[in-house]
């Protein structure tokens, strides 16, 4: 559980800064919610690079101290991309 | 007795051999210390025994784990590395609560000198007191082995000394390996020193070693010890 909360912690700010950038690409390619998931999963990735990998290497650390490695953290964002592509077709 | 065993690290960079069949170990309670010049290959020889850098070859042993990358060493191995990792943006309480195991956080959370950083940032916190935080995760995680990259990196006088006194009071719960540029804090903490020249550990019996293999110079040896 505690893994769990911190990978959620990795991910809160990918997901509000991807997620404000997909919605806008979505109303421009007409407002579908499959268009925002789309985006959402494309672009939830190059946050992660920017933020972390460019921005805060270093915060890596703190997670690799509790045992999640970098392929996880990048598993992560890909399967809360996955999920939220799921949902939004689902709508 | 739980024992950390590091053997055959070699490692090279652009076909210059920085560290060639490094065998160390650490036993519980014991504090090792890790000295060389800069860019002897310390900080590699720690980033590697914790898995985040990549090496020729590696052996590393916790009794009877073989720790072949960050996963395998969870609750076993914990790294401080020399800059601040915390993340940004929340609490320093709530990181406290994320980061430790439940019967671990209560020793953190009423320490003297993090009680009035609790609501606080990581960003609003100074570099001592960012330092002290960082050292009191990594040293009340469940990890039976801790790795210190220059604890000491930025730290005033008397948060230095606190550090110091706070791993001598905690040093029979886990095992250490430390390096810090200055060498001092490094001799005055460390049951046993090792030295890394040239891609080699040498196990330093005496102090005046020191000044034969060339790392401080004779009349600093006199003025500090003598």
């Amino acid at each position: 559980m505690r893994i769990l909360k911190n990978i959620l912690l990795f991910q809160k700010k990918i997901f509000f800064i991807s997620y404000a950038i997909s919605i806008l690409i979505g109303i421009l390619f007409g407002g579908q919610p499959k268009m925002i998931g789309l985006s959402f999963l494309l672009i939830a990735p190059f946050t992660q690079y920017f933020f972390y990998e460019i921005k805060n290497k270093n915060q890596y650390y703190y997670y690799y101290n509790l045992g999640i490695s970098n392929v996880m953290l990048w598993i992560s964002t890909f399967v809360i991309g996955l999920i939220n592509l799921l949902i939004l077709m689902i709508i | 007795m739980s024992k950390l065993h590091i053997d055959s690290v070699t490692k090279s960079y652009n076909n210059k051999v920085i560290l060639s069949d490094i065998f160390i170990s650490c036993k519980k309670g014991e504090i090792k210390g890790l000295i060389g010049r800069n860019g002897s290959g310390k900080s590699t020889l720690l980033k590697i025994v914790f898995g985040t850098e990549k090496p020729e070859s590696k052996f590393v042993r916790i009794g009877n784990k073989v720790i072949k990358n960050i996963s395998d060493g969870r609750n076993l191995i914990n790294y401080l590395p020399q800059d601040n990792f915390l993340p940004n943006n929340i609490s320093i309480k709530s990181l406290i609560n994320l980061f430790l195991e439940k019967e671990n956080r209560k020793i953190v959370l009423e320490n003297e000198n993090v009680k009035p950083l609790l609501n606080k940032k990581n960003q609003d916190l100074s570099g001592g007191e960012r330092r002290i935080i960082e050292i009191l995760l990594i040293i009340h995680s469940n990890a039976e082995f801790i790795l210190l990259d220059e604890p000491f990196n930025g730290v005033s006088p008397i948060v230095r000394d606190y550090i110091i006194e706070y791993i001598k009071k905690m040093k029979s719960s886990k095992g250490y390996i430390i390096t810090d540029h200055d060498y001092e804090n490094v001799i005055n903490l460390a049951d046993k020193i090792v030295y890394l020249q040239n891609g080699y550990l040498k196990e330093i019996k005496d102090k005046s070693e020191l000044v034969e293999l060339g790392y401080m110079t004779k009349t600093t040896y006199n003025t500090v010890y003598n």
